[in-house]
C-alpha cells in the first residue's frame, strides 16, 4: 500500500443520530429559555415559558425514541440503564444496585440517566403549565423549572463530551466541544422558542426572545471559533470547509442580519437550520480521512 | 505449553519478523468461531484481500508493501492484527450496557446477549478493533478464545501460527520473551526492531508487538491515552460555560 494511516472505524452514525443530537438540544434549549423567562420576567414573559415547557416534553421524547431506533436491537433499549449480566468487570466506578447500572465514565450511560431524568422534569412543566395551570402555584413550577433546567444545561452539553471520550480525530481534539454543543443547543432552543411563541400568536416575549436569540448566536459563534482554533492540525480534516462556511454564513451571521431587522421568524428558522447543518457535519467529521502521506521505504 | 489458570493475565506476543502472511490464524480464527466468510476479493491496494477487522474477521494479517517512488527498493511487512484486549480498555469504559467486560483472563470480551449495538464503543476503539455486525445487531471482536482458555486450549490463531509469529502466554511471561528477541535482532544489526504495546499505548496492552517501522506503519496509534480520562475535565469545563451562558441569557430577560 502506497499509503498508511491509524486504523480507526466510525460508529456510522446516521441520520437518526444527527436528529437526536438536534431535536435533543433543542429540547434542552427550549426548556433553559422557558425556565430564564419564567424566573427572570415574572408574568411579563408567559409566552416564552408556555411555549418553552410545551416544546421541551414532546421534543425529549422524540429524541429517546430516535435513540432507540438507532439501536442495532433496539428491543434491548432498557439495557443503557438495566442489565443483568451487568455486574462486575464492566469499567471504572460503576454501580450496580441490583439490575440497575450505571458507568460514571461512560457519556452515554450518563446521559441515559440524565435524559431521562430531565425527560421526567420536562413532562412535569409541561403539565403544570399546560394541562393543570396553576396547581402547586409558582413557587412549585419555579422549584421544577430550576432542577429541571440543570438537567437540561446537561443535556445540551453532554453530547459533545461523548463525542470527546472517543478515538475518532476530530471530535476527541478540542475540549470545547461540549461547551460548544451547549451553546448550539441554547441557540436551537431560544429559537424554537420564538418561532412557537410567535406561532401561537403571542409577541409579548418577542423582543426578549430576539434578544437572547441574537446573545445566544454570537455565543455560538464564539465558541465555535475557539473550538476550529483549539483543533490544531486536526482542522485539516474538516477539509476546505465548504459546508462549514454555509454554517456559519447561513446558521449564524444571516439570523443576525435579519434579528437587526426585526425578523424574528426568518432568523429562528435560519439558526435551526445551522443548528441541523452543525450537528451534521460534526457527526460526519468522525469519518474524515487524514490528509495523505507517503512513508518512506528505510534503506535495507 | 502454559498452564492456563483464571486471575492470570494472557496475551499475545507477536513478532512480526517471523510472520509469513499465511494468514492460517484468519483461517484458525473463523474455523474456531464459526465465522462466515465475507468474499474476500482483490483490493486493489494491497496483495492482502482480508483489508481489515470485522465483526466477522478477528484476525486480519495486515501487508505492509513500501516502495520508493521510482520502484528500485521495496520491503514487505506483515502482521497478525487481533483486538489488543488493552490494559485500560477504551471500548469497555464507554460500553454504557455492561455488555463488555474484563474476564478472569483479563482479556477483554463483548457478550452478545447483552449488547444493543449503540456501537459507541466502535468510535473509542482506538484502533479500530471492535466492528458492528448488521446481521446481529450487535458488536463483536476478537475474544481471545476465551472458551478455549477455560478447556485449558490456547487461542485458534496461535495453535495454528506455523511460524511462532504469534506467541500466546502470561503477559508478564511474554514481555520478557519478547525482550530478549528484540536484543538478538539487534545483535543481529536489525536495529530497528521495536517492541510496541507498553504503558504508554491505552495503559499497555495484553497483546502487543515486535515491529520493524513506525507503528503507523502497520496503522497503529504511536501512544494512545483512554478516551474517558477527558470526561471528568471535560464536563467541569461544560458546567462552567453553562453557568455563564446561562447568567448572559438570563440578562437578555431581564
Amino acid at each position: 500500500m502506497a499509503e498508511q494511516g491509524v486504523d480507526l472505524k466510525a460508529p456510522h452514525w446516521g441520520w437518526p443520530i444527527v436528529l437526536d443530537f438536534f431535536v435533543s438540544g433543542m429540547a434542552a434549549g427550549a426548556y433553559v429559555t422557558a425556565t430564564l423567562a419564567l424566573l427572570a420576567g415574572g408574568g411579563r414573559d408567559a409566552p416564552a415559558v408556555r411555549a418553552g415547557y410545551l416544546l421541551a416534553s414532546p421534543l425529549i421524547s422524540l429524541s429517546l425514541v430516535l435513540l432507540i431506533l438507532d439501536l442495532g436491537l433496539p428491543r434491548r433499549f432498557l439495557h443503557m440503564i438495566l442489565s443483568r449480566k451487568a455486574t462486575g468487570g464492566i469499567g471504572w466506578g460503576a454501580l450496580t444496585v441490583g439490575d440497575i447500572h450505571f458507568k460514571p465514565f461512560s457519556p452515554m450511560s450518563v446521559g441515559a440517566w440524565g435524559l431521562s431524568i430531565f425527560g421526567a422534569f420536562a413532562f412535569a412543566s409541561l403539565v403544570l403549565v399546560w394541562i393543570a395551570p396553576g396547581w402547586g402555584g409558582r413557587p412549585l413550577l419555579v422549584l421544577l423549572g430550576v432542577l429541571g433546567a440543570s438537567l437540561a444545561l446537561f443535556a445540551g452539553g453532554y453530547k459533545g463530551v461523548l463525542l470527546r471520550a472517543t478515538a475518532q480525530p476530530v471530535w476527541a481534539a478540542s475540549r470545547w466541544l461540549g461547551p460548544l454543543f451547549l451553546a448550539a443547543s441554547l441557540s436551537s432552543g431560544v429559537a424554537a422558542v420564538g418561532l412557537t411563541a410567535n406561532l401561537l400568536g403571542a409577541d409579548a416575549s418577542a423582543q426578549r426572545l430576539a434578544g437572547a436569540l441574537a446573545v445566544a448566536l454570537v455565543l455560538e459563534g464564539l465558541l465555535l471559533a475557539i473550538w476550529l482554533w483549539d483543533l490544531g492540525a486536526e482542522r485539516k480534516r474538516l477539509g476546505r470547509l465548504g459546508l462549514w462556511e454555509v454554517r456559519i454564513g447561513a446558521g449564524l451571521f444571516l439570523p443576525l442580519g435579519f434579528l437587526a431587522a426585526g425578523w424574528l421568524n426568518a432568523a429562528a428558522l435560519l439558526a435551526l437550520l445551522g443548528g441541523l447543518t452543525f450537528r451534521r457535519l460534526v457527526i460526519a467529521a468522525a469519518t474524515a480521512p487524514a490528509p495523505h502521506r507517503e512513508l518512506p521505504v528505510p534503506r535495507p | 505449553m502454559t498452564q492456563i489458570q483464571p486471575g492470570k493475565t494472557y496475551g499475545f506476543f507477536t513478532d512480526t519478523t517471523l510472520c509469513i502472511g499465511c494468514k492460517a490464524c484468519e483461517v484458525a480464527c473463523k474455523q474456531w468461531n464459526g465465522l462466515p466468510a465475507e468474499g474476500f476479493a482483490f483490493l486493489g491496494r494491497s496483495y492482502d484481500n482480508t483489508g481489515e477487522l470485522s465483526a466477522t474477521s478477528w484476525r486480519h494479517v495486515r501487508f505492509v508493501e513500501q516502495f520508493s517512488a521510482d520502484r528500485s527498493e521495496a520491503r514487505w511487512l506483515m502482521m497478525s492484527a487481533c483486538c489488543k484486549h488493552c490494559t485500560e480498555a477504551g471500548c469497555l469504559e464507554a460500553c454504557p450496557t455492561g455488555a463488555i467486560v474484563r474476564t478472569e483472563f483479563g482479556s477483554v470480551v463483548v457478550q452478545q446477549d447483552v449488547c444493543n449495538g449503540c456501537r459507541y464503543c466502535v468510535a473509542a476503539c482506538p484502533f479500530g478493533v471492535v466492528a458492528f455486525n448488521e446481521a446481529s445487531g450487535t458488536v463483536a471482536k476478537c475474544t481471545l478464545c476465551s472458551d478455549r482458555l477455560r478447556g485449558g486450549l490456547q487461542p485458534a490463531c496461535s495453535a495454528a501460527c506455523p511460524t511462532a509469529s504469534i506467541q500466546f502466554g502470561e503477559v508478564e511471561e511474554l514481555w520478557q520473551r519478547a525482550r530478549a528477541r528484540q536484543a538478538h535482532l539487534h545483535a543481529q544489526g536489525r536495529s530497528r526492531a521495536a517492541l510496541y504495546g507498553g504503558p504508554e499505548v491505552a495503559g499497555g496492552l495484553n497483546v502487543f508487538y515486535l515491529l520493524e517501522d513506525r507503528p503507523e506503519v502497520y496503522g497503529l496509534p504511536a501512544a494512545a491515552a483512554l478516551p474517558q480520562r477527558r470526561v471528568v475535565p471535560d464536563f467541569v469545563l461544560t458546567g462552567i460555560v453553562a453557568l455563564l451562558l446561562g447568567v448572559v441569557l438570563y440578562a437578555t430577560f431581564l
